[in-house]
């Protein structure tokens, strides 16, 4: 374990190439909950505000989005999601904005064999025709309510799955035991840098 | 060719079989000699193989401790165990086949006409259980292998890998569909693997399919539903024993049914000796296989069916003794085997009898979509019609190149106790026919009677003569007596594939861990895992530790996980409206900084849920919810906005909060170091709330009291969690703070008459009834269900949840009966021991004139009747003095 | 059953994804009679054929919306958001 921007994450759980290894060739399932995450509600939400290239803005209802973020820029954008209220008139409408960094546990389920083991989990279409890159879709994986964002590493289909917290154990073993038969491997942070290289 | 490493070793009843590389279980077990493979459901009738296409039951056997299994189209496996069903000792030798002397007593309906008193079934079920049946399930301890479930999509699903299947595969492919193929035969190409038509380019159509990418073939694989919105349901057998068994849930935009069509038996006496084969059985022993099944043989059938099949056989080297028309035949003969047919002039001598059998399109699947099954008379078959949108069919399941194998309906009388028509539970043409005679005269009635295509086969093998024997015998034509309905699944599919991979989902709160440290003993709420209580490292009773808990949050101060409570945070505008309109209280005049108890009822007035709403700002609200009301409240909320145009934006911080209910005369003292809030009643007064650190971590502080002390709510992120609970566990132990669980809440509660709604009340308490009448604000020009509570409210409710204490320890259990006079009068919905009253209380519903101070009424405990006195004020601090210390 | 729902935020999906909210009907005035809150509240119309009505796709986007289904082929012909009009 290892500390990143404010949270304890698992460096590594043996042999980082390795782990990265096996997720190129077949498929790594990885807990990125620390990644942080806001809701932005109201009637100002008619479009996806643009908040910077390392900010991600997913469409989850009718004016309703899911930022998600790595820790150190969570403040940039809320400041720029500030700036854009008070200039865009046309956002005068009020927007609200709520801290949802704990409700969620997300695991990242990357590589070629990912679709497989999902396709266990899940009825979502997963293809590559109905899911795209940078799309978003919500649907039940393991029984469990998620947001599944489609969000590739370098030349590598990644899944990311967002549950509640309290169901965080049980989804982590729940991809194991479905990825059992692709050799799933559990991926820490180090094999990660790995992957986004 | 073979070589010794082309050899499998399979294990048949403990004996070592050698097979070929493609063989199947079935042909492999016929190479070694076996003959007899499966001893009849009621009479133990030998029985040898017939179709080798997996549509009959003559080959089932036990597969690696599954029982039941098709060997016949099961591929070979090294070390494979195989054993026989039904039969004692021995296939060849089964002395239970003396059952068949006594038929007469065993008549159709039998057990309809036997089993009448239920001491007679009790007897007789184990030996009917006995002799009559097909292989035993596993024993529930025994790891039979692993299921899983897998969802696949595709445009086009083609059902069927034929010649017909594979063109249509092709041809969706190559116009850029996703296409999926699935075929129940272990290799791809149908009826031409086995036999020789001109036209055929069987290799090159299976070599264009493997190389089209967008296509996905499943062979080995059988559907057994066609459902709704075109969703197939698919069994993939595992192909080595480390696999798992998976049911593909396909969804297709459109399906393509090329299933093809299969052979059914000829109706004459004996006709289920063993070596009386359909020829398609015959033919594919021959050319998949390389067995020749046999060296004379007769084979029956007419024209234009019967000329090739006695081709084929005489290029494979049987001589042909005769072919007869399947009307001439009188019956076969035989012991053991097969050894003659006698026909109306003549006997020929012969060791297998090849069936020119009916045509039958497999259109189970189409029926099962909606599609109508016509009589062709000519085809001598059913063909399907009428067929639904987006499901189309190609090849022999349209009728395309059948043609009839016998007359239907037969033209001499088909009654013979020895005419097997349903081969899976024994059914003879003598049997239906006196079913017909006894009344059950139509094809849906005489199936239930008769069981007959109810079996393993579900009707593959005796749909058709059935049907021509009903119409036989009821001087109806077969388009008249009609097909039976067909329903999925067929073929059968193991309860172990429907129920798949055991995804139990579990939530654990935050602070999971530090309750399982404490010795937690769990109850499973919904997926939730929560601390019954804790158990002593002692080794004292739950009672004892429920009763120190309890002691810890009256005397001095304990700490509970209440995590599972439903949060949602509401931001807007108009939030307060929402919640005068969906709570029955007012929450709009709320100031911020207080919370208040809310109810929520439907429009008929009936109690939905309760909780607490606090409001944190003009525009944001925090509200709680019962544990396992929140996605109803939530759904509830969010219907009522729609279409209203209100700023109100509601986020379920339910997971993202872990909360903590901190209460005891200690409280107070125990979380002022950890907070900046200053605690005091004048600054922090019953029933406020305050946003403030807690150890670190940002929370929402409400003081509140379910347990009816001194203490506060306190909600913070969730993983902070452990470190929170860790903090106040520290700060509190010297005052000796205890963790409490839901056992010990609960009994704190009720002495504080505080009510669980869903607990206490049902699907039909509205809050006059309850006791709670100050709920309803009816001054509010609307909100749901006031119309209906304003009428409650001038009506005298007939009954009232009342609190009741006892003369006794002895608990009544929940739901136990409330006596008045020796008449039921009532029920109890919660009761405990309370150590604070030396006695059993509880709440009770009880008629309205009763519930007044000092009623007297019995309770029902354990089958005995006890004295209880019913009580109208709380059992502790009835006026909420320590709530407000 | 298994026949697609088409969500207006998701698309088609397995009804099983969904909560059905029962017929789509006008709620009385609060001053309405007995007779009207009753019938508002316990009378549905239970129609064989075209019908409106709610429903909720608790296993996906969490949304409410309006939906026109045949009852007898379980054809849903539109569904919609009840009173989007962006």
């Amino acid at each position: 374990m290892v500390e990143h921007q404010g949270w304890q994450v698992a460096a590594t759980f043996g042999n980082p190439s390795e782990e990265a290894a096996r997720t190129r060739e077949s498929v790594g399932l990885a807990d990125l909950s620390w990644m942080s995450k806001f809701n932005l509600q109201g009637s100002g939400m008619k479009n996806a505000p643009d908040l910077g290239p390392d900010v991600r803005v997913w469409l989850l209802g009718r004016r309703e989005y899911l930022v998600t973020c790595e820790p150190l820029v969570a403040d940039a954008a809320k400041a720029r999601l500030v700036q854009i209220m008070g200039v865009e008139t046309r956002l005068r409408p009020p927007i609200y904005v709520t801290d949802v960094t704990s409700v969620y546990t997300q695991l990242m389920v990357a590589g070629p064999n990912s679709r497989e083991v999902l396709s266990k989990l899940t009825s979502l279409n997963l293809s590559e025709g109905a899911r795209g890159n940078l799309s978003c879709a919500q649907a039940n994986v393991a029984h469990v309510h998620a947001v599944v964002l489609r969000n590739d590493l370098p030349g590598i289909p990644a899944f990311h799955l967002l549950v509640g917290r309290e169901y965080g154990e049980s989804l982590w073993e729940s991809v194991l035991h479905a990825g059992h038969e692709s050799h799933i491997t559990p991926l820490g942070l180090e094999a990660q840098k790995l992957l986004q290289k | 060719m073979s070589c010794p490493k082309d050899k499998i070793t399979l294990e048949f009843n403990g004996k070592p079989v050698t097979a070929r590389p493609g063989d199947t279980v079935a042909s492999a077990l016929y190479r070694s000699g076996q003959r007899i493979f499966t001893r009849s459901f009621k009479y133990h009738r030998r029985r040898g193989l017939l179709c080798l296409a997996g549509k009959c039951p003559n080959c089932l056997m036990n597969v690696d401790g599954a029982p039941n299994v098709r060997t016949c189209i099961t591929l070979v496996r090294a070390g494979m165990r195989v054993t026989h069903q039904n039969a004692s000792p021995s296939l060849e030798n089964d002395w239970l086949s003396v059952v068949q002397h006594f038929d007469r007593l065993m008549p159709v309906g039998w057990y309809y006409k036997t089993m009448t008193d239920p001491r007679v079934w009790h007897t007789a079920e184990p030996f009917v259980r006995k002799i009559a049946g097909l292989g035993t399930p596993p024993s529930p301890d025994a790891v039979s292998g692993n299921y899983e479930h897998a969802y696949r999509h595709s445009d086009v699903a083609i059902i069927g890998g034929g010649p017909a299947g594979l063109k249509a595969a092709i041809s969706e492919a190559e116009n850029g569909r996703q296409v999926t193929l699935v075929d129940d035969q272990p290799e791809l190409g149908g009826h031409l693997r086995y036999t020789k038509i001109a036209e055929a380019a069987l290799p090159e159509l299976v070599a264009k399919v493997q190389t089209l990418p967008n296509m996905q073939v499943l062979n080995g694989s059988y559907c057994f539903g066609l459902y709704e919105g075109n969703l197939l349901g698919i069994v993939q057998p595992r192909r080595d024993p480390d696999d798992a068994e998976r049911l593909i849930h396909l969804r297709a935009g459109r399906v393509v049914v090329a299933t093809g069509a299969y052979e059914s038996p000829l109706l004459f006496p004996n006709n289920d000796l063993v070596g009386v084969m359909l020829s398609t059985g015959v033919l594919r022993l021959i050319h998949l296989h390389g067995i020749i099944p046999g060296k004379v043989a007769v084979v029956i059938g007419q024209s234009p069916l019967v000329e090739p099949v006695v081709a084929d056989l005489r290029e494979a080297g049987l001589q042909i003794a005769a072919t007869v028309a399947p009307k001439s035949v009188v019956r076969a003969i035989g012991k053991k085997y097969v050894t003659r047919i006698e026909t109306r002039d003549a006997r020929h001598a012969c060791d297998l009898v090849v069936m020119c059998g009916h045509r039958i399109p497999d259109a189970g699947l189409l029926h099962q979509a909606g599609a109508r099954l016509e009589w062709n008379a000519g085809k001598g078959a059913f063909i399907p019609t009428d067929l639904p949108a987006h499901v189309s069919a190609v090849g022999q399941v349209t009728g395309e190149s059948l043609s009839a194998a016998a007359t239907l309906p037969p033209v001499l009388d088909p009654a013979s106790k020895r005419a097997f028509v349903c081969l899976c539970s024994d059914v003879s043409s003598q049997d239906l026919a006196n079913a017909i005679d006894e009344g059950f005269d139509h094809i849906e009635t005489l199936k239930r009677y008769t069981t007959t295509t109810m079996g393993p086969c579900q009707g593959r093998m005796c749909q058709l003569p059935a049907i021509g024997v009903c119409a036989r015998q009821t001087n109806h034509s077969m388009a008249e007596t009609g097909v039976t309905t067909g329903r999925p699944p067929n073929p059968g599919v193991t309860l172990g594939a429907l129920a798949g991979a055991r995804h139990h989902p579990t939530r654990r709160t935050p602070m999971h861990y530090e309750h399982e440290a404490a010795g937690a003993a769990w109850l499973d709420m919904g997926e939730w895992k929560r601390s019954r209580y804790y158990q002593s490292p002692m080794g004292a009773s739950e009672k004892q530790c429920v009763e120190q808990e309890y002691r810890a949050v009256r005397e001095r101060v304990g700490l509970i996980d209440v995590s599972t409570l439903g949060k949602l945070d509401l931001k807007g505008r108009d939030v307060g409206r929402l919640l005068d309109h969906v709570y029955a209280g007012r929450f709009s005049d709320l100031r911020p900084g207080r919370t208040r108890y809310g109810v929520i009822c439907d429009e008929a007035g009936i109690m939905l849920d309760d909780g607490t709403v606090s409001r944190l700002a003009d525009d944001h609200f925090f509200v709680t919810t019962t544990t396992g009301n929140l996605d109803f409240v939530l759904q509830w909320m969010n219907w009522w906005l729609v279409g209203t145009n209100w700023d109100v934006y509601i986020t379920n911080l339910t997971s993202g909060l872990a909360a903590v209910n901190l209460a005891g005369p200690n409280a107070r003292e125990v979380l002022k170091p950890l907070t900046d809030c200053d605690l005091s009643t004048a600054a922090f007064p019953y029933m406020a709330c305050r946003v403030a650190q807690v150890a670190g971590a940002e929370a929402i502080l409400m003081r509140i009291g379910f347990v009816g002390e001194t203490g506060w709510e306190i909600h913070f992120p969730a993983e902070s969690g452990p470190d929170v609970w860790k903090a106040v566990m520290e700060a509190g132990r010297k005052f000796d703070i205890k963790p409490f669980g839901i056992e010990a809440q609960r009994l704190l509660r009720l002495e504080k008459r505080h009510i669980i709604v869903g607990v206490d009340s049902d699907a039909l308490t509205n809050p006059f009834e309850a006791g709670m009448g100050w709920v309803p604000k009816l001054d509010k020009e609307d909100f749901i269900g006031r119309s209906a509570l304003a009428r409650l409210a001038t009506q005298p409710p007939k009954q009232k949840l009342a609190c009741f204490i006892m003369n006794e320890a002895d608990l009544p259990e929940d739901g136990a009966a409330i006596m008045i006079g020796g008449q039921l009068a009532g029920r109890v919905t919660s009761a405990r021991f309370s150590p604070g009253q030396g006695k059993a209380i509880g709440l009770a519903w009880v008629p309205a004139e009763t519930a007044r101070e000092g009623a007297e009424v019995q309770v029902r405990v354990r089958g005995r009747v006890a004295r209880a006195r019913i009580t109208e004020k709380a059992f502790y601090d009835p006026d909420g003095a320590r709530l407000r210390m | 059953m298994s026949f697609l729902v088409q969500c207006p935020q998701c698309g088609h999906r397995s009804v099983y994804e969904f909560r059905f909210g029962g017929e789509v009907k006008q709620r009385p005035a609060p001053n309405a009679s007995e007779a009207e809150w009753t019938n508002y509240v316990y009378t549905k119309a239970n129609e064989a054929g075209v019908q409106k009505e709610w429903w909720f796709h608790r296993s996906g986007c969490r949304q409410w919306f309006q939906a026109v289904r045949n009852t007898v082929t379980n054809e849903v012909q539109e569904s919609f958001f009840p009173g989007d009009t962006t």
